[in-house]
């Protein structure tokens, strides 16, 4: 298949490559793409017309929520790098931090209302937005490793926040 | 023109004949659109809801709707059983044999399968669209839950093609309710959320629209939530009061109708009364009901709040709520939406058809005519993975991801010298793979044998928008491959789905090769005038002399089979043109790829 779309995400919607992006204007390219590219654009079109077309609107598909997470954006500008990171294997050796988040695990367990919920949600986001302002300052002076360290550690915020707002719909309401 | 959905400069848009089709659990409907409007069709006797009930007799006849109801025998809820193993079906109706992979139910005369029953309804819909329309139909919009999984969606389309009918895509039902409300007009970036509540299903989609374009942010529910549990409650209730003989299913079905009417009836009043042949009357009131449905209304707003957390919204930013389905007529589900997202839900727009409405919508924007603007981004519902060691699931592609998507995930050998590989592709949100559905199992052979852990085998996973999948694995280092596209473990293999067309009653009495034909001949001149579009706009600029040439002695090559009563040399002529103009395709498609990514949309390009 010879689609002449461009591969980097941030070529596809026309942005610079950097740690962050005008979500307005990713969305409207989005958008846009979308409405030339999507299969339902051709369905009296040759299956082969349909597949491409399928092909295009799914690479446009993951560009765009790519882009739009901070952690996605994140870990693919460190792919651009050549720098990878294993969902598996790879994790921090910072000590400290692990057991900061053995903390954090621990403080997540007892949480019982929605109070409760909501504060340690706050504690979360503002470690977190640290983690991010490292990377941030990081990636800029094209520190990679240490980025990719900063990133390792926001992964960490980013299953607790998961863990959290399951705990969360599952408690009782008044 | 044809190709890319843009009517010719000056030429009226040809009308389409297209119809929607709302498949429900309870009731079916098919809409078309007829001067700019959009409505639902009546039968003869002015019902516009088809009840979704089939009856075989013994000789060979089908009854379908009111008429199959008459006699005893008939099939009831039959979307419940779609894309079901023979296990799970068993015990709704009995099978003819419990270990085949599709299942069929008795009937009195042959046995059945899901897919047959669901296209007789799909059929008497489709006929009285014809009847509307004048002629053949050329497609439809056929509208599935949300929540649908991949077998599901598979058996719909499978029960499209054996009455007959071109799906121009399977929509989410919540999606064409909000197509047919029309929102999203006034401002951009609006949030809504339709809350559909069937007789068998709960949907609950967050949509987000802006200037046409319909994006499914998540969805959720629950396939087996739907009126028929109130109803249950109510039968529970019945038997204990009056010590019902629940052994006898003519009884139980009797007592459940009972329920049904009383549980309208406390729609519009504070107490009913059930009466039942030989029963002393019971009086029910509507406070009661709403007690015993709490923990119905718990789980839908449960399923609300997941749907919210995906969507990554909260319920406060919802900016319209949509009621859909019969069930939202209670008032105590009504009040209960309100309370939740703390605006009043949109009940303009009758909450039986919307959906059927909305298909239709659909079926004119696919097909060119009105609304071509419409532009629908839909997510999977559930995550696909493949089995890994330990019996747990990998995810490839997470719920609520929007389709077309495409996923790869690279995966390894386990034993040293491993030349084939076993890929079970399940589909669901739990660890372990006996919790997931199987939707499909294939082998990757002739792998080089490699010490364990060196292979790299990529898994693609492949969404289309209709949200079906394919799945291919490759060795990256020796370039191996083997693929399927998921025909889903209880789903049916293409020689059956020809043998019931063939055996089909309806085909019987035409004849069979009459019929090939006839497709066949449609399906010529659909790509005949596609392609005279396309190249009349742009032909001139991408093809050669020679390769014009080529395209046009092709397509007259096909002109001449297409009067001819062979079906197979026109399929082949029709194959054999397609091929021929793949490489026109991709550079029409990168053509528009350059359009788009210098900023101008096709449309404006075409206007001026």
């Amino acid at each position: 298949m010879s689609l002449q779309l461009p591969q980097n995400y941030f070529d596809l919607f026309d942005l610079p490559c950097a740690s962050s992006v005008d979500e307005e204007e990713l969305t409207r390219r989005y958008r846009d793409l979308q409405r030339d590219l999507h299969p339902d654009r051709y369905v009296n079109g040759s299956d082969r017309e349909r597949r491409l077309a399928a092909a295009a609107a799914a690479h446009v598909n993951r560009g765009y929520y790519t882009l739009k997470d901070q952690y996605d954006r994140a870990a693919y500008l460190l792919e651009l790098q050549d720098i990878s990171l294993d969902d598996e294997r790879d994790t921090t050796e910072d000590m400290e931090f692990l057991m900061r988040q053995m903390e954090l695990r621990e403080a997540m367990e007892e949480l019982s209302t929605l109070d409760e919920v909501q504060n340690f949600d706050v504690r979360l986001d503002e470690d977190a937005g640290a983690l991010w302002s490292e990377f941030v300052q990081q990636y800029d002076s094209e520190n990679w490793l240490q980025a990719r360290e900063a990133l390792l550690k926001l992964r960490f915020y980013r299953r607790l926040k998961q863990k959290v707002q399951e705990i969360q719909i599952r408690l009782p309401r008044d | 023109m044809a190709l890319m959905q843009i009517s010719e400069p000056g030429g009226a848009p040809t009308p389409k004949r297209v119809c929607g089709i709302d498949l429900g659990t309870t009731h079916s409907l098919v809409a078309v659109m007829r001067d700019g409007q959009v409505h639902t069709l009546p039968d003869a006797d002015g019902h516009h809801r088809l009840p979704s009930v089939v009856r075989y007799t013994s000789e060979g006849e089908v009854y379908v709707g009111s008429a199959a109801l008459e006699a005893d025998g008939a099939f009831f809820s039959i979307k419940r059983l779609m894309g079901r193993s023979a296990a799970e079906a068993e015990t709704a109706y009995p099978v003819a044999d419990s270990a085949a992979a599709v299942p069929r139910f008795l009937t009195a005369g042959e046995p059945k399968t899901a897919m047959e029953i669901s296209a007789e309804i799909l059929r008497v819909l489709a006929d009285r669209a014809r009847a509307e329309l004048d002629g053949d139909l050329e497609g439809a919009v056929i509208t599935v839950p949300a929540y649908f999984d991949e077998a599901q969606r598979q058996a719909t389309k499978d029960a499209a093609r054996l009455a007959g009918l071109r799906v121009l895509r399977l929509i989410n039902e919540p999606t064409a309710a909000s197509i047919a409300y029309g929102l999203g007009q006034e401002h951009d970036g609006e949030l809504i959320a339709v809350f559909d509540l069937g007789g068998g299903t709960f949907d609950i989609s967050i949509l987000r629209l802006n200037q046409g374009v319909f994006e499914v942010l998540a969805t959720g529910g629950d396939t087996a939530l739907g009126g028929d549990d109130f109803d249950r409650l109510l039968l529970d209730w019945i038997v204990e009061q009056r010590e019902a003989d629940t052994k006898d299913p003519n009884r139980v079905r009797e007592i459940l109708n009972q329920a049904r009417q009383v549980r309208e009836a406390l729609t519009e009043s504070d107490e009913a009364v059930l009466e039942c042949d030989d029963m002393e009357p019971l009086s029910v009131t509507r406070a009661r009901l709403e007690q015993w449905s709490a923990p119905l209304l718990e789980r839908m707003l449960f399923c609300c709040r997941q749907a919210l957390l995906d969507a990554g919204v909260a319920e406060s930013d919802i900016n319209d709520v949509v009621l859909v389905g019969g069930m939202t007529r209670m008032p105590y589900v009504r009040r209960e939406v309100e309370a939740f997202f703390g605006r009043m839900p949109h009940t303009d727009l009758n909450p039986d058809r919307v959906v059927a409405l909305g298909a239709a919508l659909q079926a004119e924007a696919l097909s060119g005519g009105a609304g071509s603007d419409l532009l629908l981004l839909d997510v999977t519902p559930l995550s696909l993975g493949i089995e890994i060691m330990g019996e747990l699931v990998e995810r490839v592609i997470e719920r609520n991801t929007t389709i077309p998507a495409h996923h790869a995930q690279e995966f390894t050998t386990f034993k040293d010298g491993q030349t084939a590989m076993s890929i079970h592709v399940v589909q669901g949100e739990r660890e372990r793979v006996a919790d997931c559905r199987s939707l499909a199992r294939f082998e990757l052979r002739g792998i080089p044998p490699m010490v364990a852990g060196a292979a790299r085998i990529q898994v693609d996973f492949q969404v289309d928008a209709d949200g079906l999948l394919e799945v291919e694995a490759t060795e990256r280092t020796s370039g191996v491959s083997a693929g399927i596209s998921v025909q889903p473990s209880y789903g049916l293999e293409e020689a059956e789905i020809e043998r019931m067309l063939r055996e089909s009653v309806h085909h019987a009495e035409e004849d069979v090769a009459t019929r090939a034909l006839a497709e066949q001949q449609v399906e010529a001149d659909r790509v005949v005038q596609a392609l005279q579009d396309a190249m009349a706009m742009d032909g001139d600029v991408l093809l050669e002399a020679t390769e014009r040439e080529m395209i046009e002695d092709l397509m007259q090559a096909l002109r001449e089979v297409r009067d001819g009563a062979d079906a197979d040399a026109i399929r082949a002529a029709i194959k054999a043109l397609e091929q021929g103009c793949e490489p026109y395709v991709e550079r029409r498609m990168n053509q528009s790829i350059q359009r788009v990514m210098q900023g101008h949309r096709v449309e404006e390009f075409q206007e001026e």
